[in-house]
């Protein structure tokens, strides 16, 4: 009982240390206050591992300290008790903890830092949809810069210009009412519709006559570098490729819905 | 393996609390420095256990110091127990 409530507090002390070096979950990732306690919380294991033995030791001092305050230990030795039935209770005890240090070292605490990596990991990566903020020009890569007007409820993007100046050969400038972030196995995409994707040809600084290409587009698909969850950098996921209307069958694939994940 | 010798953690701490706090002494003893024992001996064991995780990492050798270190103490911390 004394040893829970030492563990107890001890754990949620160290807790707070240990939450608090994720804080930029919370501030920068903006994700909500339960997503921020329910993604720490999977360390708790790990402390527990660590914890429950002292405070098991430290119940242990303080009830062996009580017991010798109050004469009880030389009067049971005086009664000629053997010390061995005293420590039989307090090994009873370890055992009780033993079992819970056995069952969190060998599966609970290993499942919760796997589940902990993987959480962190995801809200990490889905940076992506925070990257861009309403009314504002951010250049993304080198030679990349988007501007969207606003984010709807629904995690559409609207009012979204894009410029593509990476190709020396070609520079796409896109103008789109209505886009989405889509997430599938074969990347992340900026699918957008409702707009105009101009391609101009050559020197993007000195273009040559009749180079422009403006071409009308109910829907296409701007497909991030690299695949999925294996990318770290949330830099990494941006524009690599605008695919343009004569590749609708990457479209189409990229314009699967996907289930969002913690957003 | 690391993680199989974690449940005798509790125990060995038992054990050395045990080994300083359980001995029969009268209320004008002081206990101070059999308290400063106790979590002293708590203090080095662990801190063994958590320096041999860490080199181990390079030098696989340190873990056989992890694996063995609570065996041994258990072992010691009976024996004072009957030499009491």
């Amino acid at each position: 009982m004394r040893s829970s409530l030492v563990l107890v507090s001890l754990t949620a002390v160290i807790w707070v240390t240990q939450a608090l070096r994720d804080i930029d979950i919370m501030t920068s990732q903006g994700q909500t206050i339960l997503v921020f306690i329910g993604i720490t919380a999977l360390i708790i294991p790990l402390l527990v591992l660590v914890i429950a033995p002292i405070a098991l030791l430290i119940a242990a001092a303080h009830v062996l300290n009580k017991l010798s305050n109050d004469s009880e230990i030389i009067v049971m030795n005086a009664a000629g008790m053997s010390p061995w039935i005293l420590f039989r209770a307090f090994l009873a005890a370890a055992v009780v903890v033993s079992l819970l240090v056995g069952a969190i070292s060998a599966y609970f605490a290993p499942k919760g830092l796997r589940m902990l990596r993987d959480k962190l990991t995801e809200v990490r990566a889905n940076v992506v949809s925070t990257i861009v903020q309403p009314g504002r020009f951010r250049a993304i890569e080198n030679g990349v810069t988007i501007h969207i007007r606003e984010r709807r409820p629904n995690g559409q993007l609207a009012g979204i210009f894009l410029d593509d100046r990476r190709n020396p050969n070609e520079r796409i400038t896109v103008l789109s009412e209505i886009g989405e972030l889509l997430d599938n196995s074969s990347g992340t995409y900026l699918g957008a519709s409702e707009g105009d994707r101009a391609a101009t040809r050559g020197d993007a600084a000195r273009p040559r006559d009749g180079s422009l290409r403006s071409l009308r587009v109910r829907s296409f698909a701007i497909r991030g570098r690299g695949t999925g969850r294996e990318i770290l950098d949330p830099r990494a996921l941006f524009v690599a490729a605008v695919i343009s209307r004569s590749e609708r069958s990457i479209l189409s694939r990229a314009a699967r819905p996907v289930p969002r994940r913690t957003a | 393996m690391i993680a199989l010798m974690a449940p005798l953690y509790p125990i060995a701490f038992v054990v050395i609390a045990y080994a300083y706090l359980g001995a029969p002494r009268t209320t004008r003893q002081s206990r101070a420095v059999s308290m400063l024992g106790a979590i002293a001996g708590v203090a080095f064991l662990r801190l063994i256990g958590f320096v041999s995780t860490v080199f181990g990492v390079n030098a696989p050798g340190c873990y056989r110091c992890n694996i063995w270190q609570r065996p041994s103490q258990l072992a010691l911390g009976f024996t004072s127990f009957a030499a009491a």
